[in-house]
């Protein structure tokens, strides 16, 4: 009787810690790697072992400062947006124990681009460059703060639900507003166009801009993997754990507010990499929501980077659009999860 | 030797008064049955005792000491919660989910220790679900799910454990087996308080009852004391034959006396 755990533990200390670490390194690799690969895309023909040069100081000053002033912020924002937009959708997924949960749901997105896009409509985005994205970062607080006042405090998961979907519309409805209401066709153009989200013609203003608000975002939500993994039998459960989970949900909630509504200021709204990203991973980590937060993170910087890398490739017509991309790859995702999902359930 | 006591305690849900004035005090060592009819407040009783939920008015004493003078997580470790329907948010290992019960005891940022470790597996053993550990929860069926939570919940190794109906849904030789491996847990010391629909084995299992009726201690006592004919009539509205077999107690319902809690009619034709 006291020999025979002895095997297992040992057994199943080696098998979920080998795993993981495995896991992590290969995401990290993959994520240098197309991060060097993203560097060497773009109009100007400048390849991959030029592009790293350049990052040492090394080339022609065109070749560094097309490197370094306009790839590399480009590439950063990516990384910044995609790990920001896969973590809060781990996240929220966790909290809320569904697999069908994404950053937009909360509502921050919508008010974030609200924000951004009163900016391009007053003016304000035309005389001074980082006008959008303060504008879009304001737009996400005013979000967490009416999500707080609707769903705070006392509110289950379900009223969270309910408060994103009303905050989504609500926004939504006002930036309709704001796109009939353009003084010309050539604004709302602008508009639509930012509302498709792109990381071109962006510096590293932005980067400085985003980082304080991203980081401070993941810092907030990479903390919660115990709570997270707790949450797994439901609050009380959790709660009886140790956990205090409105403490937890709070954290949560601001966590994805200041990284997602920084991302959608710099990038405009990308959806369903936050829905995808997780639920690819989750097999990897054993569906463990806590152990997901990471390797979430670094598969949206993937993802994004990936995405991003194919918009740039040579296309007859308009440059497509970053969030058009997503959109189109992830819309059938998400059909094919609810598929999956309800097949599990009956 | 650890005891948990409830004095006055009063909790309101919604504005709507559920649990009056409750005194009791479990002590380690014993199983306390919490026993009466559906909507007594016996769910909510377990949980006001766990800490989850606010009280309006009253205490709840761990050894002596006000519950919520205890930092979360050491409530933690020393007050294990099973909840009626716990279901598993995604589709861990057995193992894996058992182990969520060593939470309150892992040092922040390191990994479970070898004593985490044995506790999961000793856990395992009692609930003998060590074959199942590498299952994913979602393909277990309703009695091996029941068994995974309990076994979840035994692996805080915490002092005291409050279970609501953990008996529900099992079959007759796993419900012996589960109250079996409560029995053990008590005879090294954890106290049990637990919510329990089945008379029979409220009567043979629990040292004490606590019998609950709107919101009020009805009755509380030894299992002799409590389930009297006439408490039975009168809180649960039954008749019931009482007996031995094999010198243990058993309890059947025979007839509703129709007296006390008025339900609906079996069979009444509808609108």
């Amino acid at each position: 009787m006291s020999t025979r755990p002895e095997a297992p533990s040992i057994d199943a200390r080696s098998t979920i810690l080998g795993p993981r670490v495995l896991l992590l390194a290969a995401l990290v690799l993959a994520l240098g790697m197309v991060f060097i690969l993203s560097l060497g895309v773009g109009p100007a023909d400048i390849s991959t072992t030029d592009a790293l040069a350049a990052l040492a100081g090394i080339g022609s000053e065109t070749t560094q400062i097309i490197v370094l002033e306009i790839r590399l912020p480009r590439v950063l924002l990516g990384v910044m947006v995609g790990a920001t937009l896969g973590l809060s959708g781990a996240a929220l997924q966790g909290l809320l124990r569904n697999p069908l949960a994404e950053p937009g749901l909360i509502g921050v997105s919508s008010t974030a681009a609200l924000g951004a896009v009163l900016t391009l409509y007053t003016g304000a985005a035309g005389a001074f460059t980082l006008a959008l994205p303060l504008g879009g970062v304001a737009g996400a607080v005013i979000g967490v703060v009416l999500l707080h006042i609707l769903a705070g405090r006392d509110g289950g998961n379900l009223t969270l639900i309910l408060a994103g979907i009303a905050i989504t519309s609500m926004s939504g409805a006002l930036t309709a507003l704001v796109l009939n209401l353009a003084p010309s066709p050539f604004a709302a153009l602008e508009i639509v166009f930012w509302l498709m989200g792109s990381l071109a013609d962006r510096s590293f203003a932005h980067v400085w801009l985003a980082l304080p608000f991203v980081t401070s975002g993941w810092v907030l939500l990479i903390t919660l993997g115990r709570p997270l993994d707790a949450l797994t039998l439901g609050e009380d459960t959790a709660q009886s754990l140790g956990f205090d989970v409105r403490y937890a949900r709070t954290r949560l909630i601001l966590g994805t507010a200041l990284a997602v509504g920084a991302a959608t200021a710099i990038a405009g709204t990308i959806g369903f990499l936050g829905l995808v990203v997780p639920h690819l991973l989750r097999p990897f980590v054993a569906h463990r929501p806590g152990a997901l937060l990471i390797p979430s993170a670094l598969g949206g910087a993937i993802l994004l980077l990936l995405a991003d890398i194919a918009v740039r490739l040579p296309f007859p017509g308009n440059e497509l659009k970053l969030g058009v991309l997503t959109a189109l790859l992830g819309g059938p995702c998400f059909l094919w999860l609810i598929v999956a999902y309800r097949r599990r359930l009956t | 030797m650890s005891t948990l006591a409830a004095v006055n305690l009063t909790v309101a849900l919604n504005g709507t008064s559920v649990l009056h004035g409750i005194n009791f005090t479990a002590a380690a060592c014993e199983i306390l049955g919490v026993i009466g009819p559906n909507g007594a407040g016996k769910t909510t009783l377990l949980r006001a005792l766990a800490g989850l939920i606010p009280r309006s008015d009253g205490k709840v004493y761990l050894d002596g000491k006000n519950l919520e003078a205890f930092a979360l997580f050491e409530r933690g470790r020393r007050i294990a919660y099973l909840d009626q329907d716990g279901a598993s948010g995604w589709a861990v290992t057995v193992e894996t989910l058992v182990g969520l019960g060593r939470l309150p005891h892992l040092v922040p940022w390191r990994g479970p220790t070898a004593t985490d470790c044995d506790a999961v597996a000793h856990a395992l053993e009692a609930c003998d679900i060590a074959h199942l550990a590498d299952r994913p929860v979602n393909r277990l069926s309703g009695g091996e799910r029941a068994r995974v939570l309990l076994a979840r919940a035994l692996a805080v190794e915490a002092d005291f454990l409050l279970a609501d109906e953990p008996l529900a849904g099992l079959d007759p030789a796993h419900c012996l087996q589960v109250i079996e491996t409560l029995t053990q847990r008590v005879d090294s010391g954890t106290g049990i308080v637990m919510v329990i629909h089945d008379l029979t084995l409220a009567a043979r299992y629990c040292q004490r009852l606590v019998l609950l009726h709107e919101g009020r201690v009805a009755a509380e006592g030894c299992p002799d004391e409590v389930l009297t004919p006439e408490n039975l009539k009168a809180f649960y509205g039954i008749q019931a034959h009482a007996g031995q077999a094999d010198g243990k107690p058993f309890i059947v319902p025979i007839a509703r006396t129709g007296s006390a809690p008025t339900t609906l009619k079996e069979g009444t034709p509808g609108p």
